[in-house]
């Protein structure tokens, strides 16, 4: 219950920190000298490191219990030379795996990713352009941006006869509003519309591998809050979907889908950060027998590379 | 025939797309034309984009962008070149078996990357995950990688010399590139459910039939081998099949003195040969296809383009046997039609061109 609440709570004290310096051009300090001259770091960049965490995770359903790895690398794009008027906060995450090595009988369960964009573009003023002689700019009250993403698995490594399903995401693309447009790094309040292109593989207990070809033809609605501190000491993002989709094994159905996520880093060993963190995931559509709730906290270790 | 096809549509094309030959034009003249005739040969510097003087400010804009009466900028030139883009249409098919369905739709999206050699002589294009998901029923056709390029030779591999009267010279150029696609991978290439594909790699070789001065518009004709990797029960009578040779007429064809406006075009004929070690009978020898699209950039929302996109493929396929119950051996049709909107992203103004 902690941990799935950990996610909103830290999400909603991050949003009621008030936006000091760090939401400015000024560039951020980041390391820090003692009186005897030593140097330690205290600030970080979430969205710039490999990270490796550790940590149980309860799956609900009667599904196995059992010890959960995160692993992946996180880039994200400079900041903003100061004077812009226009600047793209670009995100990225490779190779972004959950691993649970023994989720029971059936073997391992992975919800990975290869690759994940999100980019944003922050303007000082948005408009809707008509482009007529001369051209016409309505104004916009958001940025906009958009998500891709390529090749994603869920479920089981590999379709075994009578076993698990495997969902393997081929592109998912969204179309965002960003209605936050804060110039801070790894904030953002997003509705997007999307869609995206998944097939659905398992064998039955013959062997026979049935394919379900899935494609929202941006037909996906979600919404995404995102807000981390200015040093990186916590973050904290909640997400969730509607999809209307169509399924070639079944026709048109609803799917939904909700993520959050928590960060806090208490201390750093050797400039490093260590931090205790949270994953909460539930989703619900007619493939799955019953409703997927899975919650992962643990530690979590991170190499900065910025 | 293909070759009188490509030269009588380079001959068109050269006529519509006439204003991509140096810069493109996104200079707003409040609706007088522009006067290009003997202009100079280096396109004008980067502050083009001026409107009427009681409509604009006087304020520097960069090359490609807007400013209007309230000082707000807005770009005003997207390039097709360079962009990712999403997005969705209304798309009815025609199967090989004669069902039209009427209500599927259709999601596409791409990434494409184009660039220009220092010298003005070469464009090399990318593209990666270029595909369209269709739905009701399920299609898809994706390509994984695509790599192109154009080049304009200023060395003629024929001199020609006339001497009837005085003597004169002719010149043959011969605008030859390359192109390679990579995992191509296609539901029902034929219009038969259960069938499907996944092109290898192909490696082409590329005539300009006519090409543009920046070379983003062109009309060629390519020809060239390539290996298909054959998946589900028709995988059973030839798993590797060669396309010996595919060849193809096509076009990319920038319009509009703003290059808000891309047409595009192709005509394909492949021969196909088993490409297994124990040559194989092939249910047909050859296909052929056609697909012609049009796109045009409607608004911007946050400088970002929105476009209508119109485009219709159809195919001809030969069978020599039933590989259909029920369906006769005959030379099979089917088509499809998409009406939709794309967005696109990191889209920048169509730079200016700079002969050399």
């Amino acid at each position: 219950m902690f941990a799935r609440a950990a996610p909103l709570g830290l999400l909603a004290l991050l949003i009621a920190t008030p936006v000091r310096a760090a939401d400015t051009d000024e560039a951020p300090v980041i390391w820090v000298t003692r009186a005897d001259g030593a140097r330690y770091r205290v600030r970080f960049d979430p969205g710039e490191r490999i990270i490796l965490g550790a940590g149980p995770e309860l799956r609900g359903g009667g599904a196995a219990t059992g010890l959960a790895i995160d692993v992946g690398l996180l880039l994200r794009g400079e900041r903003p030379a100061p004077g812009w008027d226009v600047h793209w906060k670009r995100n990225h995450e490779l190779a972004r795996l959950h691993l649970q090595p023994a989720a029971g009988p059936s073997g391992a369960a992975i919800d990975g990713v290869l690759y994940r964009g999100l980019f944003l573009r922050q303007s000082r003023e948005g408009t809707l352009t008509l482009p007529v002689t001369p051209p016409v700019a309505l104004p916009l009250p958001f940025d906009i941006g958009v998500l891709a993403e390529v090749g994603h698995l869920h479920g089981a490594p590999w379709p075994e006869a009578g076993g698990p399903p495997v969902d393997a995401g081929i592109v998912h693309g969204e179309v965002l509003a960003d209605f936050w447009r804060s110039r801070l790094p790894g904030r953002w309040l997003t509705v997007g519309v999307g869609g995206r292109y998944e097939i659905g593989l398992q064998r039955d207990a013959a062997g026979a591998l049935e394919r379900d070809h899935r494609v929202s033809p941006m037909s996906t609605l979600a919404v995404a809050l995102h807000s981390e501190r200015a040093d990186g000491l916590a973050a904290a993002g909640v997400r969730a979907e509607a999809s209307h989709r169509w399924s070639s094994a079944r026709g048109w159905e609803r799917a939904y889908r909700a993520d959050a996520d928590a960060e806090w880093t208490p201390l750093a060993v050797n400039d490093r950060p260590l931090a205790l963190f949270a994953l909460a995931s539930a989703a619900s559509s007619p493939d799955l027998p019953r409703a997927e709730l899975s919650v992962i906290a643990g530690l979590r270790f991170s190499q900065p590379l910025r | 025939m293909m070759v009188a096809a490509g030269l009588f549509v380079s001959a068109a094309a050269a006529r519509f797309a006439r204003a991509q030959d140096g810069e493109p034009d996104l200079t707003l003249h409040g609706g007088v034309p522009p006067d290009r005739g003997g202009g100079p040969a280096v396109a004008a510097p980067a502050a083009i984009v001026a409107a009427r003087p009681e409509a604009a400010t006087a304020a520097e804009v960069p090359w490609g962008f807007y400013r209007d009466r309230q000082g707000r900028m807005m770009q005003v030139s997207f390039d097709f070149g360079r962009r990712l883009w999403l997005g969705v249409g209304y798309a009815p098919h025609r199967t090989s078996s004669g069902d039209t369905e009427i209500s599927p739709a259709a999601f596409d999206f791409g990434v494409s990357y184009d660039r220009l050699s220092d010298d003005g002589r070469t464009r090399e294009r990318f593209t990666v995950l270029d595909g369209q998901v269709r739905l009701h029923s399920f299609g898809l056709d994706i390509v994984g990688f695509r790599y192109d390029l154009s080049h304009r030779y200023e060395t003629p591999l024929l001199r020609i010399t006339t001497f009837v009267k005085d003597p004169e010279r002719h010149d043959l150029f011969l605008n030859v590139g390359f192109y390679t696609e990579a995992l191509h991978f296609e539901v029902a290439p034929r219009g038969i459910e259960g069938e499907e594909s996944l092109t290898l790699a192909s490696a082409q070789g590329t005539l300009d039939l006519w090409q543009s001065e920046d070379l983003r518009s062109y009309v060629r004709l390519r020809v060239g081998p390539g290996v298909e990797a054959r998946l589900g029960p028709w995988g059973d009578e030839a798993r590797f099949v060669g396309l010996f040779p595919q060849a193809t007429l096509e076009g990319n064809l920038i319009l509009g003195r703003r290059a808000m406006q891309r047409l595009n075009f192709r005509l394909r004929g492949d021969l196909l040969r088993s490409a297994t070690w124990n040559a194989q009978e092939l249910p047909g020898v050859w296909t052929a296809a056609a697909e012609a699209a049009y796109e045009a950039i409607l608004i911007a929302i946050n400088d970002q383009p929105v476009s209508f996109r119109l485009a219709g493929s159809a195919f001809l396929r030969d069978d020599t046997r039933e590989v259909v119950a029920g369906l006769p051996p005959a030379r099979v049709l089917g088509w499809t039609g998409t009406a939709g909107i794309r967005m696109a992203f990191f889209s920048p103004p169509v730079p200016p061109f700079l002969r050399k």
